[in-house]
C-alpha cells in the first residue's frame, strides 16, 4: 500500500481533531492551525478525492439552508482503513527519526 | 455584479458551479463563499475579493488537473506529453502560443474600450428619466440639439411630467487670478452656463461649496483638476476671478471631476443668471435661434412615450418677425445622445455607434482567426501523432479520455496564450489609450475573471474539432502505415479555414484602403491643399477685433508670414445663418453669411465662377459687394444673379460674382448656400475674428514665439490663442481618425494571424511532403517548380478569398461612406492593390519554408527517416 503523503496526513489529523465538525472550511482553518500551512481549496479538494477514493474518508451531506448560497455543507470523518493507514504512516515516520537519534539533539 | 455586502460575486458562483466535481462532491462553492464571507466581515472587501478570486481560479485549475487524472491519464503524464510536443515542436508551439496571445489581447483591448463606450453617461442617480429636448426645424429641415431659451422654463410650467428643467449653453471667455503676488490665466477658456436645475438633473456632486448658489449670477463651480492646478493648497471658495477684463466671478463650489464617459464635459460652471448681463436679458427670454441645450428630468412615475406625444404636438408661441418659423421637439433620452451623431448644436462629443458594431464584429472574428489558426494546425499535424494515438488507444485509452486529453492540451495552450495576453496588455494599455484618446484601465480584480473565462472558451473552440478528429482514428489503420493523404473532410476543412481566415484579412485590408480614402479626401477637400502652412490666430480680444490691421502689421512683419487674410468666422466653420431677401421678389432665402477681407479669394484658392471678386481698388465693394457661391446662386430666382440687389442682416447688397462651391464646414453635410461680404459692410469694424496666416515651414517654433510675443504686445490680458489649420481638418474627422487608426491596429493582427497560420501550414505541408520533394529532384524538378508546386494551393485560395471579401467589403463600406454627403467611390484601384497586397503577404509567408523546401539537397530529403 502507498504512504499516505505529509498533505493527507495534515488533513487527516484536522478530521480527527474536528470530530464531528469537519466539513470544507474547518478543515481549512484547523490545519492551518495546527501546521501553520494555508492550503488553496483546490488542493484541499484534490487529495480529499483522493482519500475519499482510496476509501480512507467518509462524507455524510449537512442540511441545506439559505445561508452558504444554498450549499449544503459536507461532512467528513475517517474510516477504519483510513485511521489504520494514518496510524502505519505514524509506525513510519517514528520508525525514520527513531534511526538517526542524534540529529534532533544537534 | 451587484456589490451587497457579505456575499460571494455572482460571477465567482456561476464559475465554481460550474465546476461540478467540486460542486457535487465537496460542495465548493458553499465552503469558498462561507469563508469570504467571513472574510469580507472581517477585514476589507477588496483583501476578501482577491482572496476570493485567487482561490476560485485555483479551484478551476485543480478540478482540470484533477478531470484529467480522473479519466484515466495522469496529469503528469499528459504535461509530460505537452511539454514534449511543445519542446520537439517549438515553432507550432510558438504559432499556436503567439496566434492565440495576439487573439486574446486584441479582444480584451477592444472589449475595455468598447465597455467604457457602452457606459456613457450611466452614473447618473437618474439617468433614465433625463432626456433632452431636441428641435427638428420643418421649414430647413434641420435637427438640432440646441432649442430656444424660454423652451426650459415653459416644459416646467406647462408640462406636469417634467419635474426639473435646465437650460445649459457654452460660452467662452479668459479668467485671470490674481493673488496680490501673481497673476495667473486659466487655460480652460470654455464654460457652460446651467440653470439652477442642473444640480438636480445631473449628478456630478459637489466636494465643497454650495449647489444652491447656482441661482445668482457671476457665480463659478470649478472642478477638483482646476482647483488644483490654480490654488494649490488654497481653499478656492470665495476666490474672485476677473473675465475677460470686465466682469468678476466668484467661486462657490467645487466638482469632482467629470468622468470620463460623460457626454457633458466641463471644467467650469457658471449660473445662467450671468448671461443677463453678459448677453442682455432679451436673448434669455425669446423663441429665436437654437442657442440653448435644454435638458429635463421627468417624474419618477411619468410615461415617457405619453410625454413624447405631447412634446410633438406642443407648438411654440411665435416670435415677433419670426412667425414662420416652426420647430417640432421631440426629446432623446441622456444615454442615447452619445450614439446619436448627426444633429447640429451638439456641446459634447459623440460617436456613431456602427462603429461600435463594426469595432465588435472584428474583435470577434479576430479571435476566431486566431481559433482557426489553432485548429488548422493541429488537424494538420494530426499524422505526426497518429503513433501516439494508436498506442494510447490499443493500450485502452477510451475515445472520451483521448478527446480530454486534446481539449486539455489546447485548453493549457490558451492559459499560456492568456498569461501572455495579460502582460502584454498591461505593457500596451498606454499605447491603445494613446490611439484610442481614451483613459481605460484594466482592473484585476474584476476583468480577469471575465477574460481568463473567455480564453476557457476560445480554448474549447480551438481545440474541440481537433480533439473529436484526433481521436476518431482507427488504431489498427494507424499501424498500418501512415495514411499518406489525410482525410478528405479534414483537408477541406482546413483549407476552409485558411480562405475564411484570408477573406477576413483581405476584407479588412480593403476596409482600410477606402476608409483612408476617404480620410484624405475629407482633409484635403475641406480645405483645399495649399503646400503651406497655415495658422489660424483668434481675435480673443474685442479691442483687437476693431483694430487688427496694426497687428496684422505686425505680424507681417516677419519674413516667415507670406500671407494673411482676416475674416469674421473660422474659415471651417462659417456658421451665420440669415434671410437674404432680393429686390422686388417677395420670397427671401436662406443663406450663411461670411464677412471676410479681399485677400480672402486668393489666401483660401477660391474660384470665381463668373463676375469679379471683391477688390480694394472698387470704390463700393466695401459698402455692397456680395459674392454668392454656386448653391446660394442655384437657390436664387435669378438665371444668373450677378447685378441684382439684395438685403441681408440689415445691409444693401449687391451681387458682383459667383464663386465655386467649396467646403466651409464639415464633409457630413452637403455645401450649403453661402453669401460673402467683405468685414466692413455697414461700417461694421467689429466683424473681425480670425486672422489666417501663412508662414514659411522654416522655424515654425520660432515664427509662432514671434507671432506670441507680437500679440503680447497689443494684448495684455488675453492670451495669444491659434491653431494649425490642418489640425483643425483633423479634430473635424476625429471619429473617424479613430475608426481607422483602430481598424489599421486590427488590420495588421489580422495579418499577422494570417501569416503565422500560413506559415505554419507550409511549414507542415512542406514537412510532410519532403521525401516527394527529393524524389522529385532526383528526378529533375527545378528549384522554381517545387517552389510553384508548393505555393500554388494556397495562391489559389487567397484569389478565392478575394471572390469573397470584395463584395463584403463593398457593401460595408458603401454603408459607411453613406455618412458623408461627399464621398469617394469605391474603385477598382482599391480592390486591385488589397489583392496585390494579400498576394503578397500570403507569398512573403510561405516563402521561407517553400524556398528552404525547394533549395534543400535531396540526400537530405531522402535520408531524413
Amino acid at each position: 500500500m502507498k504512504e499516505l503523503t505529509l498533505l493527507e496526513q495534515m488533513i487527516l489529523a484536522a478530521i480527527i481533531a474536528l470530530e464531528e465538525d469537519a466539513y470544507g472550511v474547518s478543515i481549512r482553518k484547523k490545519v492551518e492551525k495546527l501546521t501553520g500551512k494555508r492550503l488553496m481549496y483546490g488542493t484541499l479538494y484534490n487529495a480529499l478525492d483522493q482519500l475519499l477514493r482510496k476509501d480512507y474518508v467518509s462524507k455524510t451531506k449537512g442540511t441545506t439552508s439559505t445561508a452558504r448560497g444554498g450549499r449544503p455543507r459536507i461532512y467528513y470523518a475517517l474510516t477504519p482503513k483510513g485511521k489504520n493507514a494514518l496510524r502505519t504512516s505514524y509506525d513510519l515516520q517514528k520508525a525514520i527519526w527513531k534511526s538517526i537519534p542524534g540529529f534532533l539533539g544537534d | 455584479m451587484k456589490k451587497t455586502k457579505g456575499h460571494q460575486p455572482k460571477l465567482g458562483k456561476r464559475l465554481l458551479s460550474l465546476l461540478t466535481h467540486y460542486e457535487d462532491e465537496f460542495s465548493g462553492s458553499g465552503d469558498i463563499g462561507e469563508e469570504f464571507e467571513e472574510r469580507d466581515l472581517d477585514g476589507g472587501r477588496s483583501r476578501a475579493l482577491l482572496w476570493y478570486w485567487g482561490q476560485v481560479l485555483y479551484a478551476v485549475w485543480s478540478e482540470f488537473k484533477l478531470s484529467v487524472w480522473f479519466g484515466g491519464v495522469m496529469i503528469k503524464n499528459f504535461i509530460k506529453i505537452t511539454m514534449r510536443n511543445i519542446k520537439r515542436q517549438k515553432l507550432y508551439a510558438f504559432i499556436n502560443i503567439a496566434g492565440l496571445a495576439v487573439g486574446l489581447v486584441v479582444c480584451i483591448l477592444m472589449v475595455l474600450y468598447i465597455r467604457f463606450e457602452l457606459t456613457f453617461d450611466d452614473f447618473h442617480e437618474n439617468t433614465n428619466r433625463i432626456y433632452r429636448i431636441n428641435a427638428h426645424d420643418l421649414g430647413r429641415d434641420l435637427k438640432f440639439a440646441g432649442t430656444q431659451a424660454l423652451l426650459a422654463s415653459t416644459l416646467k410650467k406647462d408640462f406636469p411630467e417634467v419635474k426639473y428643467a435646465a437650460r445649459l449653453v457654452d460660452w467662452r471667455g479668459y479668467f485671470r487670478y490674481s493673488d496680490g503676488y501673481k497673476d495667473t490665466l486659466f487655460s480652460e477658456n470654455t464654460f457652460f452656463c446651467v440653470d439652477p436645475d442642473f444640480k438636480d438633473i445631473f449628478t456630478y456632486p459637489l466636494v465643497m461649496g454650495d449647489a444652491s448658489a447656482l441661482e445668482e449670477p457671476f457665480v463659478l463651480f470649478i472642478s477638483q483638476k482646476i482647483a488644483d492646478k490654480y490654488f494649490r493648497g488654497e481653499n478656492p471658495i470665495g476666490k474672485t476671478l476677473s473675465f475677460d477684463n470686465r466682469h468678476v466671478f466668484i467661486i462657490r463650489g467645487i466638482l469632482k471631476d467629470v468622468p470620463e464617459n460623460s457626454y457633458l464635459q466641463f471644467d467650469i460652471l457658471a449660473s445662467m443668471a450671468t448671461l443677463n448681463t453678459l448677453w442682455g436679458e432679451k436673448w434669455l427670454n425669446r423663441w429665436i435661434s437654437h442657442d440653448f441645450n435644454t435638458f429635463v428630468m421627468l417624474e419618477k412615475n411619468a410615461d415617457p412615450a405619453r410625454f413624447e406625444e405631447k412634446l410633438r404636438k406642443f407648438i411654440r408661441p411665435p416670435d415677433v418677425g419670426h412667425e414662420k418659423e416652426r420647430d417640432v421637439y421631440y426629446s432623446q433620452s441622456l444615454r442615447q445622445i452619445h450614439f446619436g451623431a448627426g444633429l447640429r448644436n451638439e456641446e459634447g462629443e459623440t460617436n456613431d455607434i456602427r462603429y461600435i458594431y463594426i469595432l465588435s464584429a472584428t474583435v470577434l472574428l479576430i479571435l476566431l482567426i486566431a481559433c482557426f489558426n489553432y485548429t488548422t494546425l493541429a488537424t494538420a499535424r494530426a499524422t505526426k501523432r497518429m503513433r501516439e494515438i494508436g498506442l494510447r488507444k490499443v493500450v485502452g485509452a477510451g475515445r472520451m479520455s483521448l478527446i480530454r486529453q486534446f481539449l486539455g492540451e489546447s485548453l493549457l495552450f490558451a492559459l499560456l496564450a492568456f498569461s501572455i495576453a495579460i502582460l502584454a496588455v498591461k505593457l500596451l494599455l498606454p499605447w491603445f489609450n494613446h490611439l484610442m484618446n481614451r483613459n481605460l484601465e484594466f482592473s484585476f480584480l474584476s476583468d480577469l475573471p471575465i477574460f481568463f473565462i473567455v480564453s476557457l472558451m476560445v480554448g474549447i473552440t480551438a481545440g474541440l474539432y481537433p480533439a473529436f478528429y484526433l481521436s476518431s482514428f482507427q488504431p489498427t489503420r494507424l499501424f498500418r502505415g501512415i495514411p499518406t493523404k489525410d482525410s478528405g473532410s479534414s483537408s477541406i476543412l482546413r483549407k476552409s479555414l485558411v480562405v475564411t481566415q484570408f477573406v477576413i484579412t483581405i476584407a479588412l485590408i480593403t476596409c482600410l484602403l477606402i476608409i483612408k480614402n476617404q480620410i484624405d479626401y475629407l482633409t484635403k477637400n475641406s480645405m483645399r491643399d495649399f503646400g503651406n502652412i497655415v495658422v489660424t490666430v483668434a481675435l480673443n480680444d474685442d479691442e483687437l477685433r476693431a483694430n487688427h490691421e496694426a497687428l496684422l502689421q505686425a505680424f507681417r512683419q516677419s519674413p516667415q508670414v507670406q500671407d494673411s487674410t482676416v475674416s469674421y468666422h473660422h474659415p471651417l466653420h462659417i456658421s451665420w445663418g440669415m434671410g437674404l431677401n432680393w429686390e422686388g421678389v417677395e420670397e427671401g432665402q436662406f443663406v450663411r453669411l461670411g464677412p471676410v477681407d479681399f485677400n480672402y479669394f486668393d489666401f483660401y484658392g477660391l474660384k470665381i465662377k463668373r463676375g469679379r471678386k471683391m477688390a480694394e481698388g472698387m470704390s463700393t465693394d466695401r459698402a455692397e459687394a456680395m459674392i454668392l457661391n454656386e448653391t446660394a446662386a442655384q437657390a436664387s430666382p435669378w438665371e444668373d444673379p450677378i447685378g441684382k440687389r439684395c438685403q441681408v442682416d440689415g445691409n444693401e447688397g449687391v451681387v458682383i460674382g459667383i464663386v465655386e462651391d467649396f467646403h466651409f464646414k464639415s464633409l457630413y453635410n452637403q455645401v450649403e448656400p453661402l453669401a460673402l461680404r467683405h468685414l466692413y459692410t455697414g461700417g461694421l469694424a467689429s466683424g473681425a475674428g480670425y486672422i489666417s496666416l501663412k508662414i514659411s515651414s522654416f522655424d515654425i517654433p520660432g515664427t509662432l514665439k514671434y507671432l506670441e510675443d507680437t500679440w503680447q504686445k497689443f494684448s495684455s490680458y488675453f492670451p495669444f490663442e491659434y491653431a494649425f489649420l490642418d489640425e483643425t481638418i483633423d479634430n473635424v474627422y476625429r471619429t473617424e481618425i479613430r475608426l481607422s487608426r483602430s481598424l489599421t491596429f486590427f488590420t495588421v493582427i489580422a495579418i499577422f494571424l494570417a501569416c503565422l497560420g500560413l506559415f505554419g501550414l507550409t511549414s507542415f505541408t512542406a514537412e510532410r511532403r519532403t521525401k516527394e520533394i527529393g524524389i522529385r529532384k532526383v528526378l529533375g524538378a527545378s528549384p522554381n517548380g517545387i517552389f510553384l508546386m508548393l505555393s500554388k494551393d494556397i495562391i489559389k485560395w487567397v484569389v478565392l478569398a478575394t471572390v469573397v471579401a470584395f463584395p463584403l467589403a463593398y457593401y460595408a463600406m458603401q454603408e459607411w461612406l453613406k455618412r458623408f454627403a461627399y464621398r469617394i467611390d469605391i474603385s477598382v484601384g482599391i480592390f486591385a492593390l488589397a489583392t496585390v497586397f494579400s498576394l503578397l503577404i500570403a507569398l512573403l509567408a510561405m516563402s521561407y519554408r517553400s524556398v528552404k523546401a525547394a533549395t534543400s539537397n535531396p540526400v537530405d530529403s531522402l535520408r531524413y527517416e
